[in-house]
């Protein structure tokens, strides 16, 4: 471990004063790295009695802007927007369009939520209406086999053509019609009515089969119910 | 330098604060140091804009390196004081060979004036009164080789070309100057002296 001698002292003071050469300072302070605790407690005294040396200059007091100087310059960066408009020469009109362009996003999201709405109340019509004709369909299979059920045939008058079929429950005065699906009119439905008795009629809808109603007649005009039993009178289906 | 001073009190407490990263800290170590750093680099730099540059330089890394302040190393005013000397010693050295521009008529005080030094700041009046007081009793060969070093910036090979006098003799000079003076600093301020057995007479 290093200790004081008259040469690491001149280099001491010579560190403290800054009057080491650069190369003389770098050796200075490999030997002070590897020196006792007395050579160190030197080094301290005479950097610090060197620093001391300052308040011998005659005072002068520093101009009154710079301590407002000093203080801007280190001050903590915070982000300013006019400062920064100013900086950068932005007019603001980035943020217009900005703002014109968030509207626009607005906007638009707005409409095809709308829009979204729409097609989601079309989707649940059309399985509502799915979900009806599944129920028309399987109340048409029960009357099938309804033992208790009459066929009927929906024939034209005038050219003795069949336009379709009704299952009729005289007892429970429930009819199932079963028309193609062009001689009714969309968002129709038919009402089974026979003896001037309205029955609880479910239409089912079957997929065309070149049947066209005569032009300008409605359908219950040209339908002819036959084959009734027991009691064979004119039924009539309207909508 | 004595840290028993209220000022110096400060000092340390304000440097504590700047390493918290508290910015108001700094202005509160300018108005205690600023006047001292700036007389310091008026008188090495013999330029006053110059000094003005330096110092808010000089103020910028207390700002940045406050946090690395170790009370070990010495006084908060020693450490200022040490950061001050080598950026005014950097900037001296490196416009060695220029031209130093100053307005007219900015001409420099020619003697220390002790009746003008302010009672607030960090360095107290009584502590630039013994400074000068030390410096004014040591031997006249070694008070020029000290004010070289220290206030002109010279290296002691510089020292030695400039006053003819062989580099040994340079070194011992500074040498026995500094410690002259740190020996008549404890006195002057009642502490006991430090028995240095190499530290003996030219």
């Amino acid at each position: 471990m290093e200790t004081m001698t008259e040469e690491l002292l001149n280099a001491a003071a010579c560190e403290a004063m800054g009057a080491n050469t650069a190369a003389e300072s770098v050796a200075y302070q490999q030997q002070l790295s590897g020196a006792d605790e007395g050579v160190r407690r030197t080094d301290r005294e005479l950097r610090q009695t060197a620093a001391r040396l300052s308040a011998a200059s005659p005072h002068l007091n520093p101009p009154a802007d710079l301590r407002a100087r000093i203080l801007e310059a280190t001050a903590p960066a915070t982000f300013n927007m006019e400062a920064y408009r100013k900086a950068t020469g932005d007019s603001g009109r980035f943020y217009r369009w900005g703002f014109y362009a968030a509207m626009l996003f607005l906007t638009a999201g707005a409409y095809y939520n709308i829009a979204l709405q729409g097609k989601l109340k079309q989707a649940n019509s059309a399985v509502a209406a799915a979900t009806s004709q599944v129920k028309d369909r399987d109340a048409a299979l029960r009357a099938f086999v309804n033992p208790n059920t009459t066929e009927v045939r929906l024939i034209d008058q005038n050219s003795g053509k069949t336009y379709g079929k009704a299952l009729v429950d005289a007892k429970a005065h429930t009819a199932v019609v079963i028309l193609p699906d062009n001689l009714v009119p969309p968002n129709q439905t038919a009402s089974f009515s026979y003896n001037n008795q309205t029955y609880n009629t479910v239409l089912v809808r079957t997929s065309g089969y070149g049947i066209d109603t005569p032009a300008g007649k409605p359908l219950d005009a040209i339908l002819h119910v036959n084959n009734v039993q027991p009691d064979p009178h004119v039924a009539q289906v309207g909508y | 330098m004595s840290r028993s001073r209220p000022e110096s009190a400060q000092l340390f407490e304000n440097l504590q604060r700047i390493a918290r990263g508290e910015h108001a800290a700094l202005a509160q170590v300018y108005d205690l140091m600023g006047s001292v750093v700036f007389s310091l680099a008026v008188r090495m730099l013999r330029d006053r804009s110059g000094a003005e540059d330096v110092t808010q330089d000089i103020f910028s890394q207390v700002w940045r390196q406050a946090a690395n302040y170790d009370t070990s190393r010495g006084s908060p005013e020693a450490w200022i004081m040490m950061i001050a000397r080598t950026r005014i010693l950097d900037r001296l050295r490196s416009r060695s060979a220029g031209i130093v521009l100053k307005p007219v008529g900015d001409n420099l005080p020619d003697a220390p004036d002790a009746e003008d030094w302010p009672d607030d700041l960090a360095v107290s009046r009584e502590d630039a009164a013994n400074v000068r007081r030390c410096l004014s009793e040591l031997p006249q060969d070694q008070k020029h080789a000290i004010e070289l070093a220290f206030f002109d910036g010279l290296t002691h090979v510089e020292i030695s070309e400039k006053l003819n006098v062989p580099l040994g003799t340079i070194k011992t000079r500074i040498r026995l100057g500094l410690l002259k003076i740190r020996d008549r600093l404890k006195e002057l301020m009642g502490e006991p002296p430090v028995a240095e057995p190499l530290a003996a007479e030219e």
